[in-house]
């Protein structure tokens, strides 16, 4: 009963998990192929889980992850997409009254304590979530421009060119090119789903409009 | 239809006899109900856990990525 509750975080923690262990042992075969390839020596397992090679590719795809999340948390306050159950309905933009977010003196017994209050608790707890996805996102891109700069520079070295600093890192093409393949995605993605969910129903998800709910209608909750 | 309703009142009647049995009676599914969405909406410590882990996993790798690459690896 208890695994059953939490059936959801669990199956996505393994298979995270489980996705990020293959990511280490592919990582490993493609970077001791190139090893060879430029007659050094190749690593183990340990050492190259800790090395920049394997975290920036990790860092890169947290990052654009978290960005897709804390855009998305924030565009469904101010925007609407009629139709979708990703949205609310049109006319209901905006952070919503304190009597329907029941907070302060709409709050229930067993709200939160941070609804009920006021001050800088009650703003902090209002947008925990989005703050949340938000630092998490500034942190892995950080990661990502940390571990791609040492990355590019043991590169530049192998190719006997000039090593540069984290700031010129930051705006080159390289880290750039790294960044915008992953949100490009993950911008498509999240737009299908908003666009595609207006048409298109999976029965039994929470992710989708009730089968029969006409096209036009958005979801009851949000 | 009265005999149903007349079974209905003497199967009440038999039961308030007996005694209440758990959960058999509309109130008390409500008050269940009522409890286990309490419940839920405090946190079990299942869903504290749930949390938590989330987080520890998530602060670990981001400690992880940040660290190593600094210290020039």
């Amino acid at each position: 009963m208890g695994m059953r509750r939490h059936g959801l975080s669990i199956a996505f923690g393994a298979i995270f998990l489980l996705a990020l262990l293959g990511q280490s042992f592919a990582g490993l075969a493609v970077f001791n192929d190139e090893q060879v390839a430029h007659g050094d020596a190749t690593v183990g397992y340990v050492d190259f889980i800790a090395s920049s090679s394997f975290l920036v590719d990790v860092a890169e795809n947290w990052q654009s992850e978290y960005l897709q999340f804390f855009l998305y948390i924030f565009a469904t306050i101010w925007l609407v997409q009629q139709g979708s159950p990703e949205s609310k309905k049109p006319g209901e933009e905006g952070i919503g009254t304190d009597e329907q977010q029941q907070v302060h003196e709409f709050a229930k017994a067993d709200s939160p304590q941070w609804a009920k209050v006021r001050g800088w608790r009650h703003v902090l707890f209002s947008n925990s979530l989005l703050l949340t996805m938000g630092v998490i996102f500034v942190l892995s891109w950080l990661a990502q421009s940390l571990a791609g700069v040492t990355v590019y520079n043991d590169e530049q070295l192998q190719h006997g060119e000039q090593t540069i600093g984290w700031l010129e890192y930051v705006a080159s093409a390289e880290f750039w090119n790294r960044t915008l393949q992953n949100w490009q995605s993950e911008f498509l993605a999240v737009g299908s789903m908003i666009a595609l969910s207006i048409y298109l129903r999976q029965r039994g998800s929470p992710e989708s409009k009730p089968v029969g709910t006409p096209h036009g209608t958005a979801a009851e909750s949000g | 239809m009265r005999r149903v309703a007349s079974a209905a009142r003497g199967s009440a009647a038999l039961m308030r006899a007996r005694g209440p049995r758990r959960g058999s009676e509309p109130h008390l599914r409500d008050a269940e109900h009522a409890s286990s969405m309490r419940d839920d909406e405090r946190g079990t410590p299942g869903t504290r856990a749930v949390f938590a882990v989330c987080l520890t996993v998530i602060a670990i790798g981001l400690t992880i990525m940040i660290v190593l690459p600094l210290v020039g690896r």
